[in-house]
């Protein structure tokens, strides 16, 4: 039994109640959250039931008890869950007739919100709604329908954030394709520090202290009211709130390549640099929501060594002119100076080398221009290697010397992700190569493989709201699992194990 | 060989225990600890030089067997030593000051003496003892730094030991604070362990006694051609001695810009300093305290958790090799040579 349940966590308590009632024998929760994560891994793939216990579609496949398997599906396809559905064999398939399930299906909606922000204000609402194995549902009721992005829904000044939120949502969740389905939950990303549901600060947004969770839950009672049809018990609706990263992280943990226990992802934005860390297969967000924070690590240039016996003085920072994009040598925005977010961003890059307007595509040019002129180190490539080499130091200090783990995976502008040889964006990802090789400890870096992904802002905000929206479909994973703050984490035995109940089990010493 | 005193001969309901032994580069301790983390036999012994591979097992096999001997109620055994150690097959991979290289210790000693046997990095014993039998056992999430000669790392996340895929996650000590700082011994520079560190202590003392001849560092340094060591920075710094204060500021500083980063990474809720260092208290905490302050995130928005010298102090690595020995999981594990073998 939990310890202390969440409030955003008393339905999902309550759904898998219900599903341990409902069958002749009972299966644990564990069992279900297996299923479950087997079935999002395969997404949008329909696997079988021998394809589940088998584990076909994880990277290390290990098997589960065939009958179990068996058991948690017809609970979770019962006709009065729908959790699960079963198709139909395909016709003129040789060989043992078998069915093909489905996560979710017609009954089931989960929503994603990124919140989008610009010049420390929310400016629109990006939301997607998605069956539960997270491919997007088709709302032919509007005008802008279709191939599955995001819907944009402005924030006028004078709007209040969660009255918009909750207006959008429910106007949403009423439309004929939705207004039967159980909505599981809301999903929202936020970009700053999120703990438990509240936003504690987020200064791209102007968001201080605002429990957003539990103010937004008590304008969806209608969606609530659906899940008290199922479960009997009337429980807020759950409302997943996350920081933006940690969420692009928990995505990554469902997606079928994703082979490795413990991933340290780094994401380059405009104006900042966001990490998150999946620890044991999990995503971890410390003892209050802000851990993975390597963007305000301190990094070059910033500390004078001074004489050898006193402590040095920090050095002074300034602030751009009215106008004028900051540079390295400016203060960081929480007010600091040195830190990562100073140098390793695309504004900060323009900045540097004085240019007066930001937009993606300003920075592909100037991106792309060569590193060297006449046999000479450009002004450019000066900057995008000073760049590179302090976003490489504050990986290896905070990700690979203490995490060691086994990949950092960089999302990056796309001008970062394809340039031409020889140009200032490839001088910034080798200058980041390379000081990892020289800073790290042993041979870790050797061990730790560096991929990166290119995210335009585009992608962003439909990656950005899909991922929220299978936050949602993880809460309650995790909840199977024992593996949220609803459970004393103390009360686990330390395994001499891996832990099996995990689909990523690594190889305990092989390199993948 | 040295050997203290019991410190509890019998608790009052008998209770489970195991061999704890925490195998460094100069010794090795052993003790028989109860599963509630009482010492009831405690035994140092040097660590075997030369370069002979079998040495050290045949060492620890000796060691088991004699403490066995006087408690033959003992059920498991527990080692914590210095190195890149994989977690759960216990192959030592590599360690800095000994001289052994892929050693399976863990299979070793099970077959040598058929008893369930863990084997985990020194640094991670002494986090696991401080976090489920010390006074900050309260905490689910919690960072052990070991300060002595050099500086190691054990992370208790979410209640549970993070050793990474290899083990050789958290060396907290290689963290670079500096990248101009002091040279590392690692081939780095400013790393925490080259800025904070004792022996970082004792070579800033050896150059402030050339520039302070006249300190009270440099004249007890000069009775009886003393070696300058953290010990002695010590002693002046607490007769008041502004030159061995200062020395211990800047270790301080530099300790306190790590834990800082660290801190940003992993949001811990306490921080607990073991090892030689640590027994200087405030001389080198506060000054850490007053620069984590200076440079961790959002300090304003969260609680800045407790910096604490450790419960147990050196047999804080014995205490918890035994007890992460009473309750890892028992299940058959798979054997470091099996494990190794090609596909």
């Amino acid at each position: 039994m939990p310890e202390q349940l969440q409030w955003s966590h008393q339905a999902f308590d309550n759904i898998l109640k219900m599903l341990e009632e409902t069958g002749r024998s009972k299966v644990s929760r564990e069992r279900i959250a297996d299923v479950l994560t087997r079935l999002m891994i395969a997404s949008p793939d329909w696997p079988s039931q021998t394809q589940i216990a088998q584990g076909e579609m994880l990277p290390l496949p290990y098997r589960i008890a065939p009958d179990s398997v068996s058991r948690t599906v017809a609970i979770l396809a019962a006709d009065e869950i729908g959790l699960v559905t079963q198709h139909a064999p395909p016709p003129n398939r040789s060989g043992r007739p078998y069915k093909s399930l489905q996560l979710g299906g017609p009954r089931w909606a989960m929503v994603g919100v990124k919140i989008g922000h610009k010049e420390g204000h929310p400016v629109s609402l990006n939301v997607i709604v998605t069956g539960l194995d997270g491919r997007p549902i088709d709302l032919p009721d509007l005008p802008d329908h279709g191939d599955g992005r995001p819907y944009i829904y402005e924030i006028a000044e004078e709007d209040d954030l969660v009255e918009r939120l909750a207006e959008v949502i429910n106007r949403l969740c009423a439309l004929p394709a939705l207004r039967d389905r159980y909505i599981l939950g809301i999903g929202v990303e936020v970009a700053g520090h999120v703990f438990e549901g509240e936003v504690i600060e987020a200064s791209h947004n102007g968001m201080l202290g605002v429990a957003l969770g539990r103010q937004l839950t008590r304008r969806l009672d209608d969606l609530a009211d659906r899940l008290h049809e199922l479960t009997g018990r009337h429980d807020p609706l759950p409302v997943i709130v996350d920081n933006d990263v940690n969420v692009l992280a928990v995505l990554q943990t469902y997606q079928p390549e994703f082979p490795e226990n413990d991933l340290a992802l780094v994401a380059v934005f405009d104006d900042g640099i966001g990490s998150a860390l999946v620890l044991g297969g999990q995503v971890y967000r410390g003892g209050h929501g802000m851990a993975g924070e390597i963007a305000h690590s301190i990094v070059t240039g910033s500390i004078t060594a001074g004489n050898t016996e006193e402590p040095p003085e920090p050095r002074s920072a300034t602030t751009p002119a009215q106008g004028a994009l900051p540079s390295f040598s400016n203060k960081c925005h929480c007010g600091r100076d040195g830190h990562l977010d100073c140098y390793a961003t695309p504004i900060r890059i323009m900045g540097e080398l004085g240019e007066q307007d930001f937009t993606e595509k300003t920075f592909a040019s100037i991106a792309h221009r060569p590193t060297y002129a006449n046999g000479k180190l450009t002004q450019e490539g000066k900057v995008f290697q000073h760049a590179g080499q302090t976003l490489g130091m504050a990986i290896t200090n905070n990700l690979i010397n203490s995490i060691n783990p086994s990949r950092v995976l960089l999302i990056l502008p796309p001008a970062l992700v394809e340039f031409p040889p020889g140009s200032a964006a490839e001088t910034y990802r080798s200058s980041l190569q390379d000081t990892i090789q020289l800073h790290a400890f042993s041979d870790a870096a050797k061990h730790t493989q560096i991929t990166a992904q290119s995210l335009s802002g585009e992608q962003r905000r439909f990656i950005g709201a899909l991922a929220a929206a299978i936050r949602v479909l993880d809460s309650l994973v995790q909840h199977a699992k024992h593996r949220c703050k609803c459970y004393d984490p103390k009360s686990r035995s330390e395994s001499t194990h891996k832990d099996t109940t995990h689909p990523f089990a690594s190889n305990l010493v092989g390199t993948r | 060989m040295t050997t203290s005193e019991p410190t509890n001969q019998a608790d009052t309901i008998p209770a489970r225990c195991a061999i704890g032994l925490d195998v460094g580069g100069t010794k090795i301790a052993g003790a028989v600890v109860t599963e509630h983390g009482h010492v009831l036999d405690y035994v140092v012994i040097p660590t075997p030089t030369g370069l002979a591979p079998h040495l050290v097992p045949d060492a620890l096999k000796e060691f088991v067997q004699q403490l066995r001997g006087r408690h033959p109620e003992v059920e498991s055994i527990g080692v914590g030593a210095a190195g890149i150690v994989e977690w759960p097959t216990g192959l030592i991979r590599w360690a800095p000051n000994n001289t052994y290289r892929e050693l399976p210790l863990r299979e070793l000693l099970t077959d040598a003496t058929g008893l369930p046997t863990t084997v985990d990095n020194d640094a991670n014993t002494a986090a696991w003892a401080e976090a489920k039998l010390g006074t900050s056992a309260a905490h689910d999430n919690m960072i052990f730094l070991t300060i002595g000669t050099g500086i190691g790392g054990g992370l208790i996340l979410n209640g549970q030991l993070y050793r990474g895929r290899t083990g050789m996650a958290t060396e907290l000590g290689h963290m670079i604070v500096d990248p101009h700082g002091d040279p590392c011994g690692c081939g780095n520079n400013g790393c925490l362990e080259a800025m904070a560190s004792g022996s970082a202590l004792a070579r800033l003392g050896r150059q402030a006694v050339v520039r302070h001849p006249n300190s009270l560092l440099a004249a007890l340094a000069a009775q009886n051609n003393t070696t300058i060591t953290g010990h002695l920075i010590y002693t002046a710094a607490q007769a008041g001695d502004p030159v061995a204060r200062a020395l211990f500021d800047r270790a301080g500083y530099w300790l306190g810009v790590g834990l800082a980063s660290m801190l940003n990474i992993f949001e811990v809720d306490a921080v607990i300093i073991g090892g030689g260092l640590s027994e200087t208290g405030a001389l080198l905490l506060d000054p850490a305290r007053t620069s984590l302050q200076q440079f961790i995130f959002a300090k304003q928005y969260r609680p800045i958790p407790p910096i604490r010298p450790g419960s147990f102090g050196t047999q804080a690595g014995v205490i918890g090799a035994a007890h992460l020995a009473l309750t890892a999981r028992t299940a058959p594990t798979p054997r470091a040579s099996e494990l190794r073998k090609p596909a």
